[in-house]
């Protein structure tokens, strides 16, 4: 299940989505805002989305997921809007009868979803500018 | 004598984000795209043209034509529903 949200990410929530008695592993990813990156003080962070696509391109990230490995359960969420440091920006939780496909699965779907999803951040610097980040 | 259709410009609706609409100030600009077939490849190259602001992304626009990412090789007609962004830094 692939989700957008403005609210705080309820890893909790999440967790119970995937958990099963059919699987035997869960594991659980959350991208969290830093302070610094390459010596710069970050002390908020501002996501925008192209929501329904970076929704359709968050599914097809999961049925790729899905083809690949034996998954029981796969969900996707990433929060838009402002964020401060340590919230959680994006998070996936995947669970399988094993703990190699789960932990493969979630590398997988955050590596895909960084260089594929329309979502951008915007960084609000410790010194006060701001800086939209595209690598 | 008209000039035939291929040479008329397709004006092309094209929603952008993040520093693409910030330099510009729009979230949806339109585009006078002339090309046979009018493709991505054209619109990127009207687009900066329209929008000179953008000239120092144009290498680096990415499009979409409804959900899907496009490359320059795909043709438009002007009725789909197209988005041009910068590189993606979600996460």
């Amino acid at each position: 299940m692939a989700r957008l949200t403005e609210q705080p990410i309820d890893t909790e929530e999440l967790l119970q989505q995937v958990r099963t008695p059919a699987a035997g592993a869960v594991v659980l990813f959350l991208g969290t805002v830093r302070e610094f990156t390459r010596g710069e003080q970050t002390v908020a962070l501002d996501y925008e989305g192209f929501a329904p696509m970076a929704l359709a391109e968050m599914e097809r990230i999961e049925a790729e997921a899905r083809a690949k490995w034996e998954l029981k359960e796969l969900s996707v969420v990433h929060r838009l809007g402002h964020l401060e440091l340590g919230e959680a920006s994006v998070a996936v939780a995947v669970s399988s009868a094993h703990r190699a496909a789960a932990f493969e699965a979630g590398q997988f779907v955050i590596d895909e979803l960084k260089v594929r999803v329309p979502i951008w951040k915007k960084e609000n610097w410790a010194d006060g500018r701001t800086e939209w980040v595209h690598p | 004598m008209p000039a035939p259709d291929s040479i008329r410009p397709v004006p092309v609706d094209v929603q952008l984000f993040a520093l693409a609409k910030e330099l510009t100030g729009q979230a949806l600009i339109q585009v006078a795209v002339t090309g046979e077939p009018v493709t991505i490849g054209s619109l990127r190259k009207s687009l900066v043209l329209q929008f000179p602001q953008l000239a120092p992304l144009e290498k680096r626009l990415l499009f979409a034509v409804g959900t899907q990412y496009a490359t320059d090789d795909t043709v438009i007609d002007g009725r789909q529903s197209v988005a041009c962004f910068p590189p993606v830094s979600g996460g």
